[in-house]
């Protein structure tokens, strides 16, 4: 960006003017992937978390992840989703089972937890951002 | 003349439910949050009114009610305020071409243009919406002009059969004399605030 103070009625364009032979790639030029635009489809209603605690494993989200929470979404069965239980968030796998809703974790080695009167579903995990060591 | 709507999206206890969006200890809690240099309690939840605290209100001189009933105390968090506050604002303006933001919890959504059946229900909708994106709890108030709607919005704060969301903008000349607006305006008054519209 050119500095305003030096520059304050002129905008700098974005190209360069050749004095030699232009480049032919000039006019295809492209953005570069932005992995935002990729999981992050709702700006408004995404947010990252980072996670703690091991009961999500089995769904390859560990310790020390950021998952990517989209509010938007409507909750289902088997979905992994992060619900308020009283005072806690949880980060579970969501299963309805004879009308009543359960959060398992994942292997299901810690009871399941039925979603009370109220709790509310935050949220539905959509990416998990893992560092790989 | 084409009878104006405006709608008036106004988030309640703003700071103290964004923090809560994040901090799920908080809920149901009383919480409060402070002024800049955590001088004064700047917004406070349901629960923390009904202790007797108020805004603007002191910390030191508050510490003892805090300290009994473990009222949750937070330093404001303004760029967190900002980012909800912008979000809500987006969610809004799917609806509404038409959109004013007029303070940092509060927008208008001119919807005269629209074409609308039920404005309660589209009311309801905006604030499902609001709080499914964002988190954010909003009330809702639909009138014919910018003051009216900030008269409506109070009539929400006092009356909890509303559910939030109120349409005034059937209702005749005579109704608006005699209705609880005007016990709400009155309200308004003798907490001594002004109509800022």
């Amino acid at each position: 960006m050119p500095d305003d103070r030096f520059f304050p009625h002129v905008s700098l364009l974005p190209q360069v003017v050749y004095a030699g032979f232009p480049s032919p790639g000039d006019d295809y030029a492209e953005p570069s992937l932005n992995l935002h635009d990729l999981i992050v489809p709702h700006p408004n209603s995404t947010y990252f978390i980072k996670v703690s605690g091991d009961s999500m494993n089995g769904a390859c989200i560990r310790a020390g992840d950021i998952v990517v929470v989209d509010r938007a979404l409507t909750a289902a069965h088997n979905k992994i989703v992060v619900a308020r239980v009283s005072e806690h968030l949880l980060l579970k796998r969501l299963q309805v089972r004879q009308r009543k809703v359960f959060l398992h974790s994942d292997p299901p080695e810690f009871p399941a937890i039925e979603l009370g009167q109220q709790d509310e579903i935050w949220g539905i995990v959509t990416y998990c951002v893992h560092r790989v060591r | 003349m084409k009878q104006k709507v405006f709608m008036l999206v106004d988030a309640a206890q703003f700071y103290v439910s964004c923090e809560r969006v994040f901090q799920a200890a908080l809920h149901n809690r009383p919480t409060v949050v402070l002024s800049n240099n955590d001088g004064c309690i700047v917004a406070l939840s349901k629960e923390a009114g009904k202790l007797g605290l108020a805004r603007g209100q002191p910390l030191f001189q508050r510490q003892q009610i805090i300290r009994a009933h473990n009222v949750q105390v937070y330093s404001s968090n303004y760029p967190l305020y900002q980012e909800m506050s912008a979000r809500v604002r987006r969610v809004l303006a799917e609806f509404s071409p038409r959109l004013e933001a007029y303070s940092i919890d509060e927008s208008w959504l001119e919807l005269t243009d629209l074409t609308i059946d039920d404005l309660t229900e589209f009311g309801r909708t905006v604030k499902a919406r609001v709080y499914q994106d964002t988190g954010i709890p909003v009330r809702v108030a639909i009138a014919p002009t910018k003051c009216l709607t900030k008269i409506a919005c109070e009539l929400l704060k006092g009356d909890e059969r509303y559910n939030d969301v109120v349409d005034v903008t059937r209702l005749t000349d005579e109704q608006m004399k005699v209705c609880d607006l005007v016990l709400a305006w009155n309200r308004m008054s003798v907490k001594g605030r002004k109509c800022r519209s």
